[in-house]
């Protein structure tokens, strides 16, 4: 069952279209990456998604429902910049969300205090940017949500949290969280992720199951001095090809990968290898930065 | 948004009473200061501490902007009696003089309410803006299990409240301040420093509970007047500096009406439509005309409708 539906999601100010009939759905427990270039529309989809935006068409839907006030009891929401009553101190910014949720755990708002290492006591904008990234995280988490979106949320966090931010992530999911994030990192995604979905100018351009986009191709790389690759362009198991440099090629194979490379090592390509596809290879295509097959040849 | 109201109101009123109190300690430091460097006057210096002497017999009537002023003189001393511009004629006693030149000194609980009021007023101005203000953070009132309706009608609850209590708060610290110098001056018996007849506190007829609600009313009313204008202009953008605009055109607009200064431009009709909603021309302790008072608490009333409209329809900006 989906826990979390956009449907033909518009969203125009004025005659810019900053997302454009994006329809998504991700399943119960699961967490979807949102990947996308700068100016994709990630976060104008979460605007609309929480009712912070009105959507131009399209329609929401979270545990079958449209949004309402109700719905934040269960869903909680992290943006991109902490956000935080910065004139109070963390224990008062802590103390407020547990007088308004009914399903905060101040035992578990404990624990991740002390994973932070923050001090409740501490004036909020006293903070890093990453601390205040942490206490909203901390406001999201301690309520044991059932969905959780978050733009950027290792956003400014130095490695060891950003690596306890998606362990969060992977344990909120395990217990059954849906969450949906969007992150600049793939690795992020590729760590934390079950789906992804990658967005382009306002489209949705990418949707699946990670391990099932990966494994629909496989990429064949070689170092291809003086083999005429014409004809392996024309291959009709050749999806792409990607010149790097004068002599090195990479082909983005549909099917029958192994055959690929056996007939381009007998043409005497070099160092022929067999390679899974990356969700970083799957995100430059989606988002145009790998050249056909015909334009490779031609350059 | 409740909780987040009451910690500012919580800050806010511990804000006004450090600076009440630093005004009370700067008062009462002031008359001990008086107490030490002060002559002890003599009789020939009656009078020199306070008004004129006056000596005026039998009584006298005289009409000013500010009301009709009643001069009588019985038993030795002449009063000044004002009266409040309701239909109901009740008189205030604003300033006493003694006919043998001496001064007592009066503080009217009018003027005491007029000062507690214009801190309310200050107050208003400055949590006016404070649905505006909510924009860094609205990803946290927003996502509350409430509507916004409700988040925003608690928020300006504890707002108003806050106006109301600071008001109070700031009366109760004059009149505490005002209570210690008439400690000094009648009790341990240093009037003197406030002239040669004493200090005394005048209720200025406001024992009368209906005209008292209706000066407190009143009041009360402009700030309530002045919260609902500005939130209804500011809460619909992220703009919260703009409240403080309020201040030089309430301002202006009040010097205009009260000086007809455009009437040569033939605009004194638009200044005299433009007045109506300005809170300023309404805070006057004189101000318990009843529609007046009512005018000031509809216009608030309805600002923060606008307010509350305005503030749950606004688009997320980042």
């Amino acid at each position: 069952m989906s826990a979390i539906v956009l449907s033909g999601l518009t969203k125009r100010y004025g005659s810019f279209t900053a997302v454009d009939d994006v329809s998504l759905s991700v399943p119960e427990g699961s967490v979807c990456g949102l990947l996308g270039p700068n100016g994709a529309g990630k976060t104008t989809t979460f605007l609309c998604l929480l009712n912070f935006a009105r959507a131009t068409a399209g329609t929401i839907t979270i545990a079958g429902k449209p949004v309402t006030p109700a719905t934040f009891e269960r869903l909680a929401y992290v943006p991109e910049r902490a956000t935080l009553y910065e004139w109070l101190r963390i224990g008062e910014n802590l103390e407020i969300a547990r007088r308004a949720y009914r399903s905060w755990d101040s035992k578990r708002a404990k624990e991740l205090l002390d994973l932070f290492a923050l001090d409740p006591k501490k004036k909020t904008r006293t903070l890093s940017k990453g601390q205040q990234t942490a206490v909203g995280l901390i406001l999201a988490f301690a309520r044991r949500p059932s969905f959780l979106v978050l733009d950027e949320p290792a956003s400014g966090l130095d490695p060891l949290l950003q690596r306890a931010v998606l362990d969060l992530v992977i344990a909120a999911a395990a217990n059954g969280a849906t969450v949906l994030f969007s992150s600049h990192q793939i690795g992020q995604v590729e760590r934390a992720a079950d789906r992804v979905a990658i967005m382009r100018g306002g489209k949705l351009v990418l949707d699946g199951e990670i391990d099932a986009l990966k494994a629909s191709e496989k990429t064949v790389e070689a170092v291809v001095d003086g083999v005429e690759l014409a004809a392996f362009v024309r291959d009709p198991r050749v999806r792409s090809v990607e010149r790097v440099g004068t002599s090195f090629a990479r082909f983005a194979c549909r099917d029958d990968a192994d055959g690929f490379a056996a007939v381009l090592t007998a043409a005497g390509a070099r160092h022929v290898r067999v390679l899974d596809r990356t969700l970083e290879d799957l995100f430059v295509e989606a988002v145009g930065g790998a050249p056909s097959a015909e334009m490779a040849v031609v350059a | 948004m409740i909780a987040v109201s009451l910690y500012r109101a919580r800050t806010l009123v511990i804000r006004v009473t450090a600076v009440m109190a630093v005004l009370l300690a700067i008062a009462v430091g002031g008359a001990l200061n008086a107490l030490r460097t002060m002559p002890i006057p003599r009789d020939s210096d009656a009078g020199t501490h306070g008004a004129p002497r006056a000596k005026l017999p039998g009584t006298q009537t005289v009409t000013t902007a500010d009301g009709v002023t009643t001069i009588t003189t019985a038993n030795g001393v002449t009063t000044f009696s004002r009266t409040l511009g309701d239909g109901r004629k009740k008189s205030v006693t604003s300033r006493v003089v003694q006919t043998s030149g001496s001064q007592i000194n009066a503080a009217s609980l009018a003027r005491f309410l007029e000062t507690g009021g214009f801190v309310g007023l200050i107050v208003a101005s400055v949590l006016a803006a404070n649905l505006s203000r909510e924009r860094l953070t609205l990803a946290l009132a927003w996502t509350r299990p409430r509507s916004r309706y409700r988040e925003a009608l608690a928020g300006i609850g504890i707002d108003v409240a806050t106006i109301v209590m600071v008001d109070f708060l700031a009366l109760g610290l004059l009149l505490l301040a005002y209570a210690l110098f008439l400690l000094l001056a009648n009790v341990l018996g240093f009037g003197w420093i406030f002239g040669t007849g004493g200090l005394r506190f005048s209720m200025d007829g406001l024992g009368d509970l209906g005209l008292f609600a209706r000066v407190i009313g009143g009041c009360l009313g402009a700030s309530i007047m002045w919260y609902g204008i500005v939130a209804a202009c500011t809460a619909s953008f992220a703009r919260p500096a703009l409240a403080w605009v309020a201040w030089p055109v309430f301002l202006v607009l009040a010097a205009l009406a009260a000086s007809h200064g455009l009437r040569g431009l033939g605009l004194d009709s638009l200044v005299a439509a433009l007045a109506l909603f300005d809170p300023i021309l309404y805070f006057n302790a004189n101000s318990d005309i009843a529609n007046r008072i009512l005018t000031s608490w509809a216009i608030g009333a309805t600002g923060v409708a606008i307010a509350v409209v305005g503030w749950s329809r606004r688009e997320f900006s980042r």
